[in-house]
């Protein structure tokens, strides 16, 4: 019980971290877009701060 | 919804809980409020909130939810109905709660309060608690459901569905000006902790090296390994902190780090535009998960501090300065203090992230709640430690660090005592000593609040560590406080570039391109020369800079706030069925139009010259055309006569965008009235959702 319970809790946490990001997003697109090739983990990474970082963000 | 009783269980047990709690906040806050000691256990002032918020979350946000929005769970969000696993993602409650805390909570629920504590501690926890559950969370929670409905639209654009073109384009250049001036007051408050302070100056440098290592980690070593690369950065930032303690004591490394403020802002000037035209992945993306990393851990560790050490606080419920004759800044305790703190009870920014990122990763219409009312809490209560951590200060403590010299003299000796002589005894001993004991030559003068809040951390942790290493705990308060200020500033000058490119495009169309790097060059530079002019005027001016920046920024940031207030009253009336509702936004709408319209008109026709803009600069002319004015005084009028004309206009331009989008507003509701449709026409078409709720 304590165990599951700390593994959910690990997992929400690397989820909000980002770190499961990429594992995501090759999911998404190997059920949704079959016919596209991924990208690699750099690029994906490099694409998504690019996407990220274009609108408001931060707040005061 | 969750929290409503399933029938069974004992409704007299809900009822007795509630009732002890509404029993407990309203003892807490009429204590407060009616305290006249000494000093007084800030326990008072965590209990209040705590009961004030638990009552709205359970009730008011329920009663916004189910009857004024009608949340329906089985309706599909566009994460879900628009999924493309980039934008659009359906994303657990709590990961969305977190992203959208990190991105509302900036250093502004931090230093608003600890300004408006020179009116003491009761005005602003009152406005913290009351604006905070009436106005700021209902603002959040209507725009971030009202964009979800729209498919994730931005308030610029819901502004001009609801309210007319002309009201949209007030919206977008209201959202423009506001971050020029942000990020000006923002750099100020970093450039005044770090003036002649070799310790953070070197330490707040050394975070550029950090993120830029962190940069390179996170892309080239081990592309997107987020908590790794953080962690590697929180450790070299915490040896950065101590390094500077080196630094400092080091003679000959210091001289490389102490600086005065002007040729400080020039430094921030230049770092804000590299931040801008450098690809994101260098400085500006590490920078943000350091900081985001960082804002959090010492949020949560101050809070559970506050908590344990439950510390007193000196200073007074009521200060004489609630007259309008405040050092920190000039104006009475109406409307000032409703200005001095926007984020933390109502922040017109929030309603950009509500309607950016956070309402395209909702999974569930039912998380709304949660995540808009109740983030909107937490930063609430951040802004209440803010108070706390102000007003541990003694009082006498508080003014020295925060006063300009244009008001209580250059010299320490005639700053102590114009401070004791307005009641709160202060000596130059205990300054010195203080500063001693921070690691600093002097704290005199640090305007600003950053500095006087480490000050107040800084006593709150050392307690923790048995009243040891009030140096380090000082400098890593400064370099918290930085860290999070200088990302708002990276982050603000890219987006106040976009719109500049969006805007230019229309003339030139190469400039709009975000790809075309002399656009970028040149509207990057545009950006920071806005911001860096009010940033370097600010550093040069005798009564701190803070006094004039601060309620600009108030008021631009409240304008917004009644900006997005229009918006939601607009769709609300606009739903036949729901439009005795309307009073939930309209409320906070009137009280904010109110408030940033009087200080507006103080800022503007004032005769203090302390507090109008014009009253200063006639002020400052006729000494000037007097003959009694010495050659330095000669040369430098001008510029602050001209300054204090650009104030006046900016003041000026806030009251008409704020009273263009109110006339549209009027009309939209005059036009909704008779025989009105039953929906907002801009709402997207019901689809029940396909998801099995988590």
């Amino acid at each position: 019980m304590t165990r599951s319970w700390l593994r959910a809790l690990a997992a929400l946490w690397r989820q909000l971290n980002g770190d499961t990001a990429y594992a995501d997003y090759c999911r998404h697109l190997a059920t949704q877009h079959a016919q596209h090739a991924p990208l690699d983990r750099g690029a994906f990474y490099q694409a998504e701060l690019v996407r990220r970082w274009n609108g408001v963000r931060r707040c005061c | 919804m969750e929290s409503q009783d399933a029938p069974g269980r004992r409704p007299w047990l809900a009822t007795l809980l509630w009732g002890v709690i509404a029993l407990a906040g309203a003892a807490a806050v009429g204590g407060i409020a009616l305290h006249r000691g000494e000093t007084i256990n800030s326990l008072w002032l965590v209990a209040a909130a705590a009961c004030v918020y638990t009552i709205a979350y359970r009730f008011y946000s329920l009663f916004l939810a189910t009857r004024v929005l009608l949340l329906d769970p089985t309706r599909a969000t566009p994460a879900e109905r628009l999924s493309d696993g980039r934008d659009f993602v359906p994303t657990h409650r709590w990961i969305v709660f977190g992203h959208h805390f990190a991105a509302i909570a900036g250093p502004g629920p931090l230093i608003g309060p600890t300004l408006a504590a020179q009116f003491g501690y009761l005005p602003g926890t009152l406005w913290i608690l009351i604006g905070g559950v009436l106005g700021g969370c209902v603002q959040d929670f209507v725009i971030l459901f009202y964009s979800i409905r729209r498919n994730g639209r931005s308030l610029g654009q819901m502004a001009r569905e609801e309210l007319g073109r002309v009201g949209g384009a007030a919206a977008t250049l209201g959202v423009m000006t506001i971050m020029i001036i942000l990020i000006a007051v923002l750099g100020l408050v970093v450039v005044n902790a770090m003036k002649h302070s070799p310790w953070a100056t070197s330490t707040v440098a050394t975070t550029i090296p950090i993120a830029v290592l962190v940069g390179i980690y996170l892309r080239f070593l081990r592309p997107g390994r987020v908590l790794e690369g953080s962690i590697l950065g929180v450790g070299l930032l915490l040896a950065a902190v101590v390094g500077g303690g080196f630094i400092d004591h080091h003679p000959g490394l210091r001289g490389w780090f102490d600086y005065p403020a002007s040729p400080l802002a020039l430094m921030v000037m230049a770092y804000g535009f590299c931040a801008a035209v450098l690809p994101v992945w260098l400085l500006l993306a590490p920078r943000d998960y350091l900081s985001t990393f960082m804002k959090l851990g010492t949020i949560g560790a101050l809070a559970c501090a506050i908590i344990i050490l439950r510390p007193q606080m000196h200073m007074p419920a009521l200060t004489s300065f609630v007259d309008g004759s405040g050092p920190l800044f000039a104006g009475p305790l109406f409307p000032f203090v409703f200005i001095t703190i926007a984020c933390g009870a109502i922040s017109g920014f929030h309603s950009l992230v509500a309607s950016g990122t956070t309402p395209k990763l909702i999974a569930s219409e039912g998380d709304a709640r949660m995540i808009g009312y109740g983030g909107m809490l937490m930063e609430s209560f951040v802004a209440v430690m803010a108070m706390i951590a102000a007003c541990v200060l003694e009082p006498g403590v508080y003014f020295a660090i925060n006063s300009p010299p244009g008001i209580v003299g250059a010299d320490a000796a005639s700053a102590v005592a114009t401070i004791s002589a307005w009641g709160f005894p202060v000596t130059v001993e205990q300054m010195q000593n203080l500063a001693h004991e921070m690691g600093e030559v002097t704290l005199f003068a640090r305007t600003g609040g950053a500095p006087s809040l480490a000050v107040g951390m800084a006593n709150i942790f050392s307690s923790l560590s048995g009243g040891s290493l009030l140096a380090l705990w000082y400098h890593f308060a400064i370099m918290f406080e930085a860290l999070f200020i200088l990302t708002t500033l990276d982050a603000g000058t890219r987006v106040a570039r976009f719109m500049l490119q969006d805007l230019l495009g229309t003339l030139y169309a190469p400039l709009g391109r975000t790809s075309w790097y002399p656009g970028v060059l040149l509207s990057s530079a545009l950006v920071v020369a806005a911001w860096g002019y009010f940033l370097y005027q600010g550093t040069r001016d005798p009564l701190g800079g803070i006094n004039s920046l601060w309620p600009l920024f108030g008021i631009a940031n409240q304008m917004l706030a009644a900006i997005a207030l229009c918006v939601a009253t607009s769709i609300l009336v606009k739903q036949a069925s729901r439009r005795r509702y309307a009073l939930v936004t309209a409320i906070p709408l009137v009280w904010l139009v109110a408030v940033t319209s009087s200080a507006a008109a103080y800022k503007l026709l004032s005769a203090n010259p302390r507090l109008g803009f014009l009253a200063h600069a006639q002020d400052l002319q006729t000494k000037l055309t007097g003959g009694t004015s010495t050659p330095e005084f000669a040369l430098q009028a001008p510029r602050l006569i001209f300054n204090d004309h650009l104030n006046a206009a900016m003041t000026l331009l806030f009251l008409v965008i704020a009273w263009v989008v109110v006339f549209a507003t009027i009309r939209t509701v005059a036009r909704a009235l008779p025989g009105a449709p039953t929906s907002s026409r801009a709402e997207a078409p019901y689809v029940a959702t396909a998801l099995v709720q988590p």
